[in-house]
């Protein structure tokens, strides 16, 4: 009677299948886990990825606000601009209507991340104007 | 030293009409022949793997109903074949007191003692006898000498068999179908789980790639502050960006101008001269959800609205 029985065979084999299907079920939530976090991670790193290309790409920021004021329409505005090392403060006390709309319209359709916004009529055609841009 | 090792069990024929016994340490067992069916057949065939297969139609026409197992050795020229009822043994083991975790090993009285001569008593009412190489029984009457069996100094051959205690209940085959089974599906459930294991370490191994690749922080915790401040900036830029834009197209009355636009990073400030009736600009915001703390003093309306 030195042989195994058989009895104890078969509650070897289905302790070893309960073994296994308790580890299944531990990494089937292991991995549900980690896909949550992957799926949350890749969420993240992409929304931040575009925020940051759009709001924290301070050099991108600061060659397009130059450029925008670069352009002729804005002469005759003597826009005053006052860069900081964290964003740059535009002012003018007599713009016209035609350079306001150029510049409202370049400053809103770009991802500048406006602070503070001051536009108020002076008369029909003229405004004054002061925009904080943080970067 | 090693006597722990050494394998000099004590020896008992069992029988039923044998006296119980009790037994504490291990023995060895042999079968009496009333426990057995045993037939020496010649047989064309050369190994006992294929005498196996021929056990059960051997026997078939002189056993009773039940549930057998086989056995075979080769002696000689001849095969001797055994079949036994396991359970049955079983069942008068622990009727004399015999446990079968204190059985060392089985044999038959035919593999161990056809060699004797002369007749052995059993029980007080049969002997043993070897008859044409065969060991019987026989009723004590029939023999007038008999002899002590002595079983002790007995040298034990290399027959021994192991009882299948569920033998009734299940065929073996059926246990080895239900093992097979059972490793079957074991086989799955590992497989399954290597390959789930490896698909999580794969994606740890991706979102660790996903952080290099975008440069995130080291932890989600800061990665996730940075967004929820990113992301803060992006809805109230957009927001502005909107409600400017709503501003710039709202339909005014006659005499009515905007004459101011202002935002201090969290309240947009909209003021509206000659402004009779606030009701109208006030509806049309609440019909674009813009929700906006009004004032109207000497026909200029103060909007401010929260970001």
């Amino acid at each position: 009677m030195n042989r195994l029985n058989p009895l104890y065979i078969g509650i070897f084999l289905l302790l070893l299948l309960l073994f296994f299907a308790l580890k299944l079920i531990d990494a089937k939530k292991e991995l549900h886990q980690e896909k949550i976090l992957y799926e949350k991670t890749l969420k993240v790193s992409l929304d931040t990825s575009a925020l940051k290309k759009a709001f924290a790409n301070k050099e991108k920021e600061k060659k397009e606000i130059l450029h925008i004021l670069s352009n002729p329409v804005l002469k005759s505005a003597r826009i005053k601009k006052e860069m900081t090392n964290s964003g740059i403060r535009i002012s003018s006390q007599n713009m016209d209507i035609k350079a306001l709309n150029f510049l409202m319209g370049k400053i809103l359709n770009t991802t500048f991340n406006i602070t503070m916004l001051k536009i108020k009529r002076i008369s029909e055609n003229k405004s004054t104007l002061e925009v904080k841009i943080k970067w | 030293m090693f006597t722990k090792f050494k394998n000099n069990y004590k020896t008992i024929l069992l029988d039923p009409f044998m006296e119980p016994v009790q037994i504490e340490e291990k023995i060895n067992v042999i079968l009496s022949p009333s426990l057995y069916w045993v037939k020496k057949i010649s047989l064309p065939v050369k190994y006992i793997r294929e005498v196996k297969k021929l056990l059960p139609s051997i026997f078939e026409d002189i056993l009773p109903e039940g549930h057998y197992s086989y056995y075979v050795y080769k002696e000689n020229d001849e095969y001797v074949v055994f079949a036994y009822e396991d359970k049955m043994i079983l069942e008068l083991m622990a009727q004399k007191g015999i446990s079968p975790s204190n059985v060392a090993n089985i044999y038959f009285a035919q593999s161990e003692l056809s060699f004797m001569e002369g007749a052995y008593k059993v029980n007080e009412k049969q002997t043993l006898v070897v008859k044409n190489g065969i060991v019987i029984l026989v009723p004590d009457s029939w023999i007038k000498e008999v002899d002590t069996l002595k079983l002790d100094d007995l040298k034990l051959s290399k027959h021994a068999v192991v009882l299948q205690q569920f033998n009734h209940i299940l065929k073996k085959s059926s246990f080895y179908k239900i093992g097979f089974v059972l490793l079957f599906i074991t086989g799955i459930i590992f497989g399954e789980w290597l390959i789930t294991i490896d698909k999580a370490a794969t994606l740890a191994d991706q979102r660790s790639a996903v952080f290099a690749k975008y440069n995130l922080k080291p932890t989600m915790m800061q990665n996730q502050a940075i967004h929820a401040e990113l992301s803060k900036i992006y809805k109230k830029q957009m927001k502005l960006r909107e409600y400017i834009g709503y501003f710039l197209k709202m339909h005014l009355a006659k005499n009515e101008r905007i004459s101011y636009i202002g935002f201090d990073s969290k309240v947009l400030t909209v003021i509206i001269k000659g402004v009779t009736e606030s009701k109208k600009i006030i509806e049309a915001l609440k019909r674009k959800g813009i929700h906006a703390k009004t004032q109207l003093k000497n026909s200029v309306l103060t909007l401010e609205i929260t970001l």
